[in-house]
């Protein structure tokens, strides 16, 4: 067994928590609080034509009720519409006749088919999961809805005329012209990126509608607040559901190179709240909001912004992290992964709010910065939205680049071992050791991302970030120098218990990625290296996980059923 | 914003809310349909019910319309299927033995050469029936052959007992109406600016 080294004899520089920027006198000016009643930077809020469809529904709801409910004014409407509709059926002509017949019988059997279709395997493909959701779900509460208007009105079709088209069961609302429009907007909301494409796509959408509901009017098939009613309900639901469950500012449908669909758009309305947040909560003005987009960091929006001090005028970089819903239940998810793969080896229990995460996220980097670990400077919380995002605003770390794409030398490898051996001293772990979230500038490391962190972990989860920091680094030089530079700082055991413990599973994605790219067995090297020890089961077995497997299997079955029986409802299955 | 989607799904929930209950509070406030439907029925008492207005438009050449009497017991209603072209619904028993009977409206229909012809109160009907037995099921088949349509229906009855009973009691309750009714109900609701059918 060697000998193990008092780390105050390494040679090495100690990491501190210093900001790359002396900004601290910066701050304090330019502050602003603000007052009670004052909306925040980016109140939630429906949008335009949200408000407007429901309006819409209000209006011309509020007025059928109104009619339908005294006899007379029904009858006189009844009669009114059946009136118009044998008026139009006057002006029919025998050539139109048969085209709009073919037409009719074509969008009636294909319209939910071949926009619906498309728009599920583009979600599918673009893994916009929620969407997916979202978008037959949809369909299915329009069918419910119409299927129960339709049951308990009972409205004929209409009298006194040939009726030249498709239809099947009764004429409000309008099926096909109300399962249409759901298809469309359901389409619309969750494949078509905002802008020119959307303002088209409603162009397109609308007229496709319009022209279906006159259609059938022109061949005798329904009334016209049968159509109306159809489109209102067609459009409505899925509008709602989809501004509901899936707002456009926290799920933008984006299909630029590199997106990543858990990263929020921080354009438009979104960058003007961090804008004015960022000034008014930390005293700098932002010149420029910039995404990041890194590719490990699905957990978050990472963002760069250059900064102007307000006091002095200079201009800095800072690095800042926006944290949202979207990224709540990104971690809710990833935590029931992992009692599912480990069974609650570890402290598993997910967060409730934005507002916890933000903070959990920041004190583990004051506490980084606290046990001497180079971490970047946090400036603080910043609120854009109350309970729903904020930002996390830190050193951009100026110069640094990350370590696995520098140069990896004896003195990088002593560093990046102290910050574990430190993290082992003050009971932290980091969680989450690859190479993304080790950046280098010169000898010395800082840790990023540390928000998976934790304070008195597992000794089983200390072992996994010794053995995952001894990959990093052995990935970049060779597993010998790194072993023998770690016996400074742990002992034989302490590595043999590491590399015990590690498995596929306990390795980060990316770190996974790179040692199965690297020729070497790295693991194998260092297990051979370090005496032997007998795997540590990471395995927990527990009548909860167990059900919770169960549940899970389950509930996908019932999930997969009840989405094979949805299909079918809203017609893009046959029966 | 979660103030202005409550207020908002409040205003869809009143919206659907309030289509239910001024459905099943108002009825027969809706249309000429519900209006025809109320004042007409056969000289057996076929009430003219919405359904079968539906059927006459689905088969707009059929001479005639099934209905049901209200005086069957101990059955229930179970799928309606109307489109243009076609009609189907059907019954079911009440008690467990899993009886069923679908009814059916086509255009045209063509009975099995072995169907017997069975007297019919209407000479202008033609009347066909089969009886059979597949395994321990007791089949019962009816054609109802008249100008421009043909109604069909078929009973069966997973456990036999007492079957003819059952078919008996089916076929007093089955009706059909002639489409002039429902064709002069409309009229006289409309005022006669129309009918069922174009003029």
């Amino acid at each position: 067994m060697t000998e193990t080294a008092d780390p105050a004899d390494v040679d090495v520089t100690p990491p501190v928590a210093a900001p790359s920027h002396a900004t601290d006198h910066h701050l304090q000016q330019g502050l602003r609080r603000r007052p009670s009643g004052e909306r925040p930077p980016l109140p939630k809020h429906l949008d335009g034509s949200t408000i407007i469809w429901l309006a819409m529904s209000a209006i011309v709801g509020a007025i059928w009720i109104a009619l339908v409910s005294d006899e007379n004014a029904a009858r006189a409407i009844g009669l009114a519409e059946d009136k118009f509709v044998i008026a139009v059926a006057g002006l029919r002509v025998t050539a139109l006749n048969d085209i709009l017949t073919t037409l009719d019988s074509w969008v009636f059997t294909w319209l939910v088919p071949l926009v619906g279709w498309p728009a599920m395997i583009t979600m599918a493909v673009y893994k916009r999961w929620r969407h997916f959701v979202l978008f037959s779900i949809s369909l299915l509460v329009v069918v419910i809805v119409g299927g129960l208007a339709e049951e308990l009105i009972h409205r004929a079709r209409p009298f006194g005329v040939t009726i030249l088209g498709q239809w099947n069961g009764w004429a409000q609302p309008s099926k096909p012209v109300m399962m249409g429009t759901a298809v469309l907007v359901g389409a619309y909301c969750s494949i078509v990126p905002t802008g020119r494409w959307r303002r088209i796509a409603a162009a397109v959408g609308l007229g496709i509608v319009l022209f279906y509901a006159a259609m059938e009017i022109y061949l005798g098939v329904s009334h016209p607040t049968d159509e109306i009613v159809a489109m209102l309900l067609g459009g409505a639901i899925p509008l709602l559901i989809f501004r509901w469950f899936a707002p456009e500012t926290i799920f933008p449908i984006s299909y630029k190179r590199g997106g990543n669909s858990a990263h929020l758009d921080v354009g438009g309305e979104r960058g003007a709240a961090i804008r004015s947040a960022v000034e008014e909560q930390l005293g700098m003005t932002v010149l420029d909001v910039k995404p990041l987009g890194a590719p490990g960091s699905a957990g978050s929006t990472p963002l760069k912004l250059t900064v102007a001090f307000e006091l002095t005028g200079d201009e800095g970089q800072l690095f800042a992290k926006l944290l949202a819903q979207s990224h709540l239940r990104s971690d809710r998810t990833y935590k029931l992964f992992r009692t599912l793969a480990y069974g609650r080896l570890e402290d598993e229990t997910k967060f409730q709010t934005v507002r916890r995460l933000v903070q959990a996220e920041d004190y583990l980097g004051l506490r980084f910065a606290a046990a001497g670990i180079k971490v970047p400077k946090t400036y603080g919380i910043v609120e854009i939205t109350p309970e729903s995002e904020y930002l996390l605003v830190t050193d951009f770390l100026d110069g640094y680049g990350e370590i696995g794409d520098a140069e990896v030398d004896v003195d990088v490898v002593d560093h990046a071992l102290q910050i574990v051996r430190r993290m082992w001293d003050t009971g932290l772990a980091h969680r989450d050791v690859k190479p993304a979230n080790l950046m280098t500038k010169g000898s010395d490391v800082a840790v990023i991302d540390v928000g998976f962190s934790q304070v008195r972990p597992t000794p089983w989860r200390q072992a996994i970030d010794l053995a995952n920091m001894m990959l990093v680094l052995a990935l970049r030089t060779n597993p010998e120098l790194v072993y023998e530079r770690a016996l400074l700082l742990f002992t034989e055991d302490d590595i043999a218990e590491a590399f015990a413990a590690s498995r596929s599973i306990t390795v980060p994605t990316q770190l996974r990625q790179h040692l199965k790219a690297d020729d070497r067995d790295l693991v194998g090297a260092f297990r051979a290296m370090a005496p032997p020890r007998k795997p540590i089961k990471i395995q927990r077995w527990s009548a909860r996980r167990v059900g919770l497997a169960l549940g899970v299997v389950l509930g996908g079955l019932g999930l997969l059923l009840l989405f094979v029986a949805n299909l079918q409802a809203i017609g893009l299955l046959p029966s | 914003m979660k103030r202005a989607l409550m207020v908002a799904g409040a205003v869809v929930a009143v919206f659907v809310l309030t289509v239910v209950l001024s459905a099943v509070i108002f009825p027969d406030a809706r249309s000429v349909a519900k209006d025809a439907a109320a004042d007409v029925t056969d000289s057996n008492g076929c009430a003219l019910t919405g359904i079968v207005v539906l059927e006459a438009q689905a088969v707009p050449s059929a001479s005639k319309v099934p209905c049901v009497l209200d005086t069957l017991v101990g059955w229930t209603e179970g799928t309606q299927q109307v489109e243009n072209g076609s009609s189907r619904h059907s019954y079911q028993t009440t008690s467990t033995e899993g009886a069923q009977w679908v009814i059916e409206l086509h255009p045209t229909c063509n009975p099995p050469a072995e169907a017997s012809t069975a007297p019919f109160g209407d000479k202008d009907v033609t009347r066909r029936r089969t009886d059979r037995i597949e395994g321990t099921i007791a089949i019962h088949e009816e054609w109802y052959v008249f100008a421009g349509g043909c109604a069909y229906y078929e009973v069966t009855i997973p456990e036999r007992f007492d079957e003819q009973r059952l078919f008996r009691e089916l076929e007093l309750s089955f009706r059909l109406i002639d489409r002039a009714a429902i064709n002069a109900s409309v009229e006289r609701r409309s005022d006669g600016a129309f009918g069922l059918d174009p003029t």
